[in-house]
């Protein structure tokens, strides 16, 4: 009877259904980033700074600029990706609702990739929004602008789930930021290259569907890898 | 070939001989440094395993 | 046979067929090692095109060929150790990586003192070469896990997930590094470019490649050693080891 009872507890504190658990951890996460804005704003501000950094540092002249941009605007928004990913996890690794999740009953896996979402939506998202304006700065013409912007809106999703594996296996480490970077930048060049490539070519002139269809495939086998393996990296690092 | 040749490697010397030297060196560095490892650990297990020795002696002599 | 592979399972036991192993690989290494050097070269007539220089690629092929085995190893006994849990292929794994690392930089080296006089710089971003820097990054980012965590079992936990991550990315890296050199330049020559290669040339190779795996499972298994020593400080037969030495 007691054991019936206590069935009959653990069912009610389970929510309907994953999905619903997913839904609810999006709706939570972007409701605390809304309250801790400086967190996600400033890796933007570190986007634009890096960015307008290059005029100064290399030449103001339109044609190199427009000649360095694209590889400039990408190298600039995966660091700024990498900085946010640090974030990730980390309040609520602190506050131990990281633990919570891994405990909940529902697939982990599925909870880490509504926190990743909810991530990119708040870092990845504006980064693409501010992108015109900086394409600009950089003089990129409006045709190479769109195929950057088609790049990044593919790229940076893929971005954000292999450094959640990195932020997952960092995650209670003091200096986590720096060995994040060490082990997530070598696995991001491919994007790096497909992406870059692809403006480079836009501006020439080529067909760019080929670079961007592995960008897609790319994100897509992220899509259905990296979950996975940072709820296991979770489960690692958390017990 | 001559040994002229052969050390001159048919004035690719300059590269030739630091690569195998580089290789060579960096070999046999990464074949010493477990055996002094080995030794060294084997020493701080003897010494560590020394002390606790003479720490319970010392103990069972103060139960007395 | 059963019972060997669940010995294997037991440090005591790994420790000493490894033991028992390594006089044989180290012979084995030092011997086509020999070899390698004096057929590579001395027997080994000049090469028509890069004459002297081709020399080379006998120490710069099995450090290549090795910098990527090594992970390919470290990948194996990481999924061994993830799937059943054996402690000992996660010691594997840890000390395999100084040394993929060491072999990932030798290929490095010697690729671009080959380069120096063949394409007139020490450093082309050629196809193999930006590889296999990105391999030495691999390689640095799991040592820098492994050596950050300092719990050992999370730490070995951990740095496994990450060496399976790097496998999977390691064709997608190479696959997207040869497209994007050959967009940006065309074919250099390569170190490995010849349809034919004499036996006389080829003989010193293959036991230079001998060599290098017998080195590289002699030192693995040396290290190995070493690490369950100190895992296992606590047991009867370490204790025992200590006392008779």
């Amino acid at each position: 009877m007691v054991e019936a009872s206590h069935k009959l507890y653990v069912k009610k504190a389970v929510p309907a259904s994953a999905w619903r658990a997913c839904l609810q951890v999006l709706r939570r996460d972007l409701l605390l980033s809304l309250r801790r804005r400086s967190e996600f704003s400033n890796p933007l501000f570190f986007y634009v700074i890096v960015v307008s950094l290059f005029p100064l540092a290399i030449s103001p002249a339109p044609k190199t600029l427009q000649m360095i941009a694209p590889g400039v605007i990408w190298v600039a928004a995966l660091l700024a990706t990498l900085l946010a990913l640090e974030h990730l996890f980390r309040s609520d690794y602190d506050d131990g609702s990281l633990e919570q999740l891994v405990l909940s009953p529902h697939p982990l896996a599925a909870l880490v990739f509504a926190k990743v979402v909810a991530h990119w939506l708040v870092t990845g998202l504006p980064l693409l929004l501010l992108t015109p304006m900086l394409a600009m700065f950089l003089h990129l013409s409006a045709q190479q602008t769109s195929i950057l912007l088609l790049t990044l809106f593919l790229g940076t999703p893929t971005l954000s789930l292999l450094g959640a594996v990195g932020a997952a296996l960092t995650v209670g480490l003091r200096n986590r930021g720096l060995l994040l970077a060490l082990l997530i930048l070598p696995l991001y060049i491919p994007v790096l290259i497909f992406a870059v490539a692809s403006v480079v070519n836009a501006g020439v002139g080529v067909v760019v569907t080929g670079q961007l269809a592995v960008l897609g495939a790319l994100c897509v086998l992220a899509l259905c890898l990296t979950p996975v393996t940072t709820a296991a990296a979770l489960k690692v690092t958390l017990t | 070939m001559t040994l002229q040749h052969f050390f001159s490697m048919g004035g690719y010397a300059r590269y030739v001989w630091p690569c195998y030297g580089l290789v060579i060196g960096l070999l046999l560095v990464n074949w010493w440094l477990p055996l002094r490892r080995k030794r060294y650990i084997i020493k701080m297990l003897a010494r560590r395993m020394a002390y606790l020795d003479k720490e319970a002696l010392a103990k069972e002599r103060q139960g007395e | 046979m059963w019972t060997f592979i669940h010995k294997l399972g037991s440090p005591k036991h790994c420790y000493r067929i490894a033991g028992y192993f390594i006089p044989y690989l180290g012979t084995i290494s030092i011997v086509c090692f020999i070899y390698g050097l004096v057929g590579g070269l001395i027997l080994a007539p000049a090469d028509y095109q890069q004459g002297d220089g081709f020399r080379i690629i006998y120490v710069h092929v099995p450090s290549a060929f090795l910098s990527l085995s090594v992970y390919m190893v470290m990948a194996l006994s990481a999924t061994v150790s993830l799937i059943w849990r054996i402690k000992m292929a996660d010691v594997i794994t840890k000390v395999s990586a100084p040394l993929g690392a060491t072999f990932t930089f030798l290929a490095l080296v010697t690729g671009s003192l080959w380069g120096k006089p063949m394409w007139g710089t020490y450093w082309v971003w050629d196809a193999r070469l930006t590889s296999e820097l990105i391999l030495l990054f691999l390689y640095v980012g799991y040592m820098a896990l492994e050596s950050a965590l300092e719990d050992r079992h999370m730490a070995a936990r951990a740095s496994n997930i990450l060496v399976l991550v790097g496998v999977v990315n390691i064709p997608i890296i190479h696959y997207s590094v040869v497209w994007w050199n050959t967009l940006h330049q065309g074919a250099s020559i390569s170190l490995l470019n010849k349809p034919t290669i004499a036996p006389s040339m080829l003989y010193p190779l293959l036991a230079m490649l001998v060599a290098f795996m017998a080195f590289f499972f002699a030192v693995m298994l040396m290290r190995a050693r070493c690490e369950i020593l100190l895992r296992e400080q606590k047991s009867n037969w370490v204790k025992e080891l200590v006392q008779t030495t």
